[in-house]
């Protein structure tokens, strides 16, 4: 018989811009909301789970630095660093720090300041994934012409642009639903108080208009470099009774995150056997996984919502039918019929998601939060209108490899 | 429901290792899944330990999927010291998701110096700033402060240092062993930042360990020779300039946590061997207080007395400790395997009748996070 | 924002930089070097996987799905398909800023020129390789083509021996 852990808490900060906070007060901003909104006090908590993607802030184990404002001194402390899914890799590591029994109360908070790097966005770390290879591959009689042609697409967007044109060449989409889909992050983090970029009424044509970065990935496609810290508070189903909780909490039921092979380029510029990046077997088997141990046998109609992690519109398409919802090559058609919009019969990222905010490290954590803030009802001007009995949150990273699921719902799992 | 380590292997410390990081990591996931007797089919998920900054490379984990066993496996990787993985993944096989996980560690200092990068841990507003600051003048403000507090001296330090070196001769694994050290050899070493001598601080350099960790279940089915998971305690101090360097407070917390896990009242009659990470020779002292097996500032005695010697009444790291050789991520872990090593039977330095070890492990500068793991072998309780 | 209650209305920005050294990385022996080597012969090179039967390109030294050290050396055919590909708009001054350089500014990359970067599978590989895809006109690719290798005129036995993949018969539409 598991232990059911419930998430009675979530804090944010404002993401966006923050050079009006250090890295120490940004976490402080989105831990002690959370601690708010739990309604308990930091000598509550047992145990703190943290994680962000180190690179971008320069400091190499930033959570040994503000220990104290984020309440943790004297207590235990666990972290976790796994590049774009940190967020969704701490989450899983808080819930499992109380399912095992050891603690009753856990803090979980991941975030990012990208804006503490010297370069923008988010090239500083993304650069240093594969820098070691390209320094080799230098060696080896690479040309400058070459690197520069590899560096089209960006650091930023990088392989993720050979994704979108395989995704496209496998499902048959066009890139007008790929504006579609960015348009729809900017409309609706318009109504979210967090979110980054936001642009109410923005329509495809908008973003259309934007400049071809490398088709198909145009500028309005490309999500920005925020900052931002994100936190949810687990506690176990004693502690909830303990604590006497009247107001509707999110039950954790379900998580999973199976790791692929790296696409693009192993180690030394090794092969991969990764062909098409659009596969994402991570995802299949993650989503497969997590509503194994939730329970879910029939996800498009036993979930309500989902938070994807899709920096990038076609990774929202494209893993919305990895997770379940719609069949491979299909999901182009729901968004032409707005299931996927705040009011739609399967909303998507009504937060905006990672396409409108990405402080890196907190995004999948981000994406906890807001699946919990739907089911609590506490989503205020981004509120889907229907009613939210199941919630899946994911997050994505890595080299195109990481994928983390979670299934939430508004009540424990029985059985 | 507990946890048991039911197989595990380390690298040969070396430094400039011939061998690229992933060859380091295959051999040792892939060892010491055959020591547990399994197949990489049985492992449910794999959870690794390995820094960026380190590595010198951002998510150091993603190209190492394959090596580590993580294919299609529930994986995730922990940034500190491989025992913490372990940690994670207890919490993983408790929580009933799990049976059987394989934890790998590894460092290679080699890639770019550990003391370099403990630059990257400080506060980038102020101690940044003090071009003085580093993992190893902090060691030495620490030892400052402790000798200040307690009886300990630098003879004291010494000592630490003769003794695990001396161990560490027997040791197969260890990169740094000296069967003739004196006294005299370790205060006339390279002095860093005073009292702090190269024969003080643990060498950084290249490694890798593994373990398997299963349920109690599939441990009782499956392994002959269990090691059972009795007592875990976990705690971090407040940042270097607002905690008391002098002592481990952290390792107070930590150590009593597990002591009340595993229901021991008297760890210094109860527990058979010690393998802590010492950095530093006087972090060795320290610890002797912060694990309560000693009266407050008297963490000198012991090792003046002999009590810590691998004959003593009390012996602490037989096999070399980290001064023998710092694999950073690895170190922690290769104290656990250690102590494990010793409930079975098969440690080098091995003492009788090991029925109880405690293994620890730090992180962060002058050990600002400390974990201590309590081992018991099968016996009758 | 909760339980601080103080706003701050000034803040510092301190700018600074930290090199405290250089990193050195280890690549694997009989790997890379020997695709090089006979990227030099025009022949691409792969390493076999003998229980899953992948063929990783360039050499890859463990399989992943099998969890066993590979080296048997097989080549590759010349040519493939193409499984995806980008374009990139005609390159302007001050639109490609790669690691802090203006690549087009530099005279590296041809101001106009328009970059076709194919994902390419040759035969017999299981993996991608991401090419310049040349001689071709952006409005004539087409998924699936069948494209071939296109070598330097001197092969030096360095990675740009191997300067793209072109068309591998006229496309008639």
């Amino acid at each position: 018989m598991r232990r059911n852990v419930a998430i009675i808490g979530c804090g944010q900060s404002k993401h966006g811009r923050r050079t009006d906070v250090s890295q120490c007060e940004m976490v402080a901003e989105a831990v002690w909301a959370a601690i708010e909104d739990a309604e308990i006090s930091p000598e509550d908590i047992d145990a703190f789970a943290v994680g962000n993607m180190q690179g971008f802030g320069g400091i190499a184990q930033p959570d040994l630095v503000f220990t104290d404002f984020i309440a943790a001194t004297g207590k235990p402390v666990q972290r976790v660093a796994t590049g774009g899914t940190v967020g969704g890799s701490v989450a899983h590591l808080g819930y499992y720090e109380v399912a095992s029994g050891m603690y009753d109360i856990v803090l979980a908070v991941s975030w990012e300041k990208h804006s503490d790097s010297a370069e923008p966005g988010a090239t500083t770390g993304l650069l240093h994934v594969a820098f070691a290879n390209l320094s080799y591959m230098m060696k080896m009689g690479m040309d400058m012409r070459s690197f520069a042609i590899m560096g089209l697409a960006g650091a930023a967007a990088g392989v993720s642009a050979y994704q979108a044109a395989q995704y496209m060449a496998r499902s048959g989409c066009k890139i007008e639903h790929y504006d579609m889909v960015a348009a729809k992050a900017r409309r609706n983090a318009a109504k979210n108080k967090y979110a980054h970029l936001k642009w109410p009424g923005c329509t495809a044509d908008d973003i259309a208009k934007t400049e071809m970065i490398i088709w198909p990935m145009r500028f309005g496609h490309v999500c920005p470099a925020s900052d931002g810290a994100s936190c949810v508070i687990y506690a176990s189903e004693e502690a909830v009774k303990r604590l006497k909780v009247e107001r509707p909490v999110a039950w954790v039921k379900g998580l999973a995150a199976y790791a692929d092979e790296e696409a693009d380029q192993g180690e030394s510029y090794q092969g991969t056997g990764v062909v098409d990046y659009s596969d994402q077997i991570g995802c299949i088997i993650s989503a497969m996984k997590a509503y194994e141990r939730a329970g879910i046998k029939d996800p498009r109609k036993e979930i309500d919502m989902a938070e994807i992690y899709a920096p990038f519109p076609h990774q929202e398409l494209m893993f919305s039918e990895r997770l379940g919802f719609f069949e491979d090559g299909k999901a182009w058609i729901a968004v032409e019929e707005g299931v996927t919009e705040i009011d739609g019969d399967f909303p998507i990222c009504p937060s905006g998601g990672v396409n409108a905010t990405n402080a890196i490290g907190s995004s999948a954590m981000q994406r906890v939060v807001e699946c919990a803030l739907q089911i609590m009802g506490k989503a205020e001007e981004h509120q889907v209108p229907k009613d939210v009995r199941n919630a899946v949150a994911h997050g994505w990273g890595g080299q195109l490899q990481f994928n983390t699921v979670m299934v939430l719902g508004d009540s424990p799992k029985r059985k | 429901m507990r946890v048991a380590i039911i197989g595990y292997s380390q690298t040969k410390f070396e430094y400039d290792v011939e061998m690229t990081r992933e060859e380091m990591v295959f051999k040792t996931a892939k060892d010491a899944i055959e020591s547990a007797g399994l197949t990489r089919e049985d492992i449910g998920t794999v959870i690794s330990a390995s820094t960026d900054f380190l590595d010198g490379r951002t998510i150091s984990n993603c190209m190492l999927i394959g090596a580590t066993g993580a294919y299609l496996k529930d994986e995730t990787k922990a940034e500190e010291d491989g025992m913490y993985a372990v940690l994670y993944a207890c919490q993983r096989i408790l929580a009933g998701i799990h049976d059987v996980a394989l934890v790998v560690a590894h460092t290679h200092s080699w890639i770019f110096n550990p003391h370099q990068v403990s630059v990257y841990m400080l506060d980038p507003l102020f101690d940044r700033q003090n071009d003085l600051l580093n993992d190893i003048t902090l060691a030495a403000l620490q030892a400052k402060a402790y000798m200040k507090r307690s009886n300990a001296t630098e003879d004291d330090l010494a000592l630490v240092s003769v003794k695990n070196l001396k161990n560490a001769s027997n040791n197969p694994y260890a990169l740094r062993k000296m069967p003739d050290a004196t006294i005299e050899d370790v205060l006339n070493s390279k002095i860093y930042a005073d009292p702090i001598r190269e024969l003080m601080v643990a060498p950084p350099c290249d490694g890798a360990a593994a373990v398997v960790v299963a349920s109690e279940d599939f441990a009782k089915k499956y392994c002959e020779n269990p090691v059972w998971i009795e007592g875990i305690g976990n705690s971090c101090d407040a940042y270097l300039r607002d905690r008391d360097l002098s002592r481990l407070v952290s390792l107070e917390i930590a150590s009593r946590k597990a002591y009340d896990m595993a229901g021991i009242s008297d760890p210094y009659r109860e527990i058979d061997v010690f393998e802590v990470t010492e950095r530093f020779s006087h972090q060795e002292l320290m610890i002797h207080e912060g694990l309560g097996i000693c009266g407050d500032g008297r963490g000198a005695n012991f090792i003046r007395m002999g009590i810590t010697e691998f004959y003593g009444d009390c012996p602490v790291n037989p096999s070399g400790g980290a001064l023998s050789g710092d694999a950073i991520c690895a170190t922690g872990l290769v104290r656990l395997i250690e102590v494990a090593k010793q409930i079975v039977g098969e440690a080098e330095n091995q003492i009788d009748g090991v029925q109880r070890g405690l293994a620890h492990a730090q992180w962060g500068l002058c050990a600002q996070k400390n974990l201590v793991f309590i081992l018991g072998g099968d016996y009758e309780a | 924002m909760g339980l601080i209650k103080e706003k701050f209305k000034k803040t510092m920005q301190i700018e600074s930089d930290w090199s405290v050294g250089s990193y050195k990385w280890k690549a694997p022996k009989g790997y890379l070097d020997e695709y090089v080597k006979y990227l030099k012969k025009r022949k691409i090179l792969g390493t076999l996987c003998r229980s899953c039967g992948k063929i990783y390109v360039p050499p890859r030294e463990f399989c992943p799905r099998c969890f066993e050290k590979i080296d048997q050396k097989v080549f590759v055919s010349d040519h493939g398909r193409l499984v995806a590909y980008l374009v990139s708009p005609p390159l302007r001054k001050g639109k490609v800023i790669i690691a802090g350089m203006d690549v087009v500014a530099a005279g590296i990359l041809k101001e106009g020129e328009q970059i076709i970067l194919g994902m390419v599978r040759f035969e017999g590989a299981s993996s991608v390789l991401t090419l310049p895809l040349i001689n071709v006109k952006p409005e004539d690719v087409r998924i699936g083509m069948r494209v071939k290798a296109v070598w330097a005129e001197e092969t030096k036995g360095a990675l740009s021996d191997l300067v793209g993949v072109e068309p591998a018969e006229d496309v008639k539409f």
